[in-house]
């Protein structure tokens, strides 16, 4: 089959690999319909994640067809139209029994290996190094899905792929960042990161009944993203005079944001001295993650007000203003997404036609232009936002 | 004398104790979820032969029951001329808020062939600290799950040849 594979950093190829076939009795085979590049991809690409090997199979953005199925599966059949949540969970633990999906105790062969590192391991997910598990992604023509009874989402309508594919990360992922920082009616939020989850984050946000969301980034097409479909208020960062942080207490008569989401993670740009601090000690492996926009969150942020974080960090940080956070009294809520606790809702939402999250994608192309399309994404070339890519055109 | 390396860890079971218990207690069941042991075999009424590669070739020892409350605690010692010397205990508690069973596991052992053994069985990844905690994991993860998590014999794991071919499908019985 073809597959994107990671063959180095800042090297993706589509290559011709076996196919995938059954492992443990609980598995089933899926074949692929559609499949995203995440932005999370791009940690990966820029080689910012360890343990990641020659050939593992990128994506964990994927949807498709039963077409296998393990002897221990009782819930599919072959044929099934399903959404693949891109954590795999057991759902035999404490964690997936009470919609902590992410913090499966029992998906992730490398287990071990993770303990070591984080303190305790998370949930397997597909095509996302080593350290989580290993599992070849979804970037491919076909994908070997491990629990087939718990994971798979089975689709019961006819929508088009376009409108679905987002369900398996992004969506609930800025679903996640607003509902888990808790935001209510006549709130105002601060978005970091106009990305696709930073769009869905702030659409998230105006679901949930807040008064103004403000978009912050530096690419125009990105910006006027978030202002024309969601109608919120657009923030240059490179513009910002004299900082983002003053313009948003400009913004909220002096209070701070209700709610700071830091959809930007651990590659963050920024300006002035502590930005090339950061990157200089990035490069010299003195930290593995660029805390630039957490920084803004603390001192931004309202006291007693809330900073989520769905961007993701992967290692240690220094110089952040902890102090600030402290002083104000914030609350933290961060993590990876428990894709399974929103999508049911969510996906109601779509099929009502509430939410329409087609208007993300800005490529379409074929699995077999992924080595092309990294690039293109990681430097937000041709505006893109979004790539989506069909494995079998 | 060599002096005995101890080895600790607990993981908590969301299963009734009795259940793990059980399990546990038909020690032929213990190479489902110990990476490096390859089989048990009962031999009496309190005796298991248990046999594993060493760094030179197969090690087997016989071990023997010396404690047995049930749902609560098993234990066992390796028998005199073994070519491991081994004092091992597995404790079963409820958890709080019924969240299942902690299970803790006591190893005391004496490596074979003393400290160079204990060196090539580290170079090789098979020490026994490790061994230990991954042994409780696999323990859990089989025992909620149903099945132990594999990736060997997946297509990247084929094309950089670090798979091990017809190893887990034929544990799962898949091929």
């Amino acid at each position: 089959m073809k597959a994107a594979c990671w063959m180095g950093k800042h090297d993706v190829r589509v290559e011709e690999i076996p196919d995938p076939r059954l492992l443990n009795r609980q598995d089933c085979i899926v074949k692929v319909s559609s499949t995203a590049i995440c932005g999370s991809d791009l940690h990966l690409f820029n080689g910012y994640v360890p343990t990641m090997k020659e050939y593992d199979v990128m994506g964990h953005e994927f949807m498709g067809e039963v077409v296998e199925v393990g002897p221990d599966v009782k819930n599919l059949r072959v044929g099934d139209r399903v959404l693949m949540p891109f954590q795999i969970a057991c759902g035999g633990c404490y964690y997936c029994k009470h919609d902590l999906w992410s913090a499966c105790d029992n998906s992730n062969p490398n287990a071990g290996q993770q303990e070591n590192v984080m303190g305790h391991p998370g949930a397997g997910m597909y095509g996302y190094s080593h350290l989580y598990g290993g599992y070849d992604g979804g970037q491919a023509q076909y994908v070997r899905v491990p629990y087939a009874d718990v994971n798979p989402v089975k689709l019961e309508n006819d929508l088009p792929d376009d409108k679905l594919l987002f369900l398996t990360d992004i969506l609930p992922t800025g679903f996640q960042a607003a509902a888990q920082a808790d935001v209510k009616p006549g709130d105002v939020v601060a978005v970091w990161g106009c990305g696709p989850v930073g769009q869905f984050a702030i659409l998230s946000a105006f679901l949930l009944g807040a008064d103004k969301v403000i978009a912050i980034d530096r690419e125009p097409e990105r910006l006027n993203m978030a202002r024309d479909v969601h109608g919120a208020t657009p923030l240059n960062f490179e513009h910002a005079e004299p900082n983002v942080v003053y313009e948003l207490k400009m913004l909220t008569g002096g209070r701070g944001p209700d709610v700071c989401i830091d959809a930007v993670g651990l590659e963050a740009l920024g300006h002035g001295v502590g930005a090339v601090v950061d990157w200089t000690k990035q490069l010299l492996r003195m930290q593995s993650d660029r805390p630039n926009v957490l920084r803004q969150c603390f001192q931004a942020c309202r006291k007693g007000g809330t900073v989520s974080i769905p961007g993701v960090y992967a290692g240690i940080i220094d110089g952040l203003n902890f102090g600030s956070a402290f002083g104000k009294g914030l609350t933290l809520k961060m993590g990876q997404t428990h894709v399974k606790k929103y999508l049911p809702t969510l996906l109601k939402l779509v099929e009502d036609g509430k939410i329409d999250p087609t208007f993300l994608i800005t490529h379409k192309v074929p699995l077999s232009d992924a080595g092309q399309m990294y690039p293109i994404f990681k430097e937000k070339e041709d505006d893109c936002i979004k790539v989506v890519m069909r494995p079998w055109d | 004398m060599d002096k005995y390396d101890e080895y600790q860890y607990s993981v908590t079971i969301d299963r009734p104790r009795q259940e793990l218990y059980e399990y546990w207690r038909d020690f032929e069941n213990l190479p489902q979820f110990s990476p490096h042991l390859n089989t048990v075999r009962t031999i009496g009424a309190n005796r298991s032969e248990w046999s594993t590669d060493g760094p030179t070739g197969p090690v087997t020892w016989i071990a023997e029951m010396t404690v047995d409350k049930p749902g609560e605690v098993i234990g066992w010692n390796t028998v005199e001329g073994s070519d491991v010397e081994m004092h091992g205990v597995v404790k079963f508690q409820d958890a709080p808020q019924g969240r299942g069973t902690e299970v803790s596991v006591y190893m005391k052992l004496k490596a074979p062939w003393g400290p160079i053994g204990k060196f090539v069985a580290k170079a090789t990844g098979n020490s026994p600290d490790q061994e230990v905690e991954e042994m409780l994991r696999r323990f859990k993860t089989l025992m909620e799950s149903g099945e132990i998590p594999v990736v060997e014999g997946q297509p990247s794991n084929q094309m950089r040849g670090d798979n091990m071919p017809g190893d887990e499908s034929a544990r799962t019985g898949l091929r």
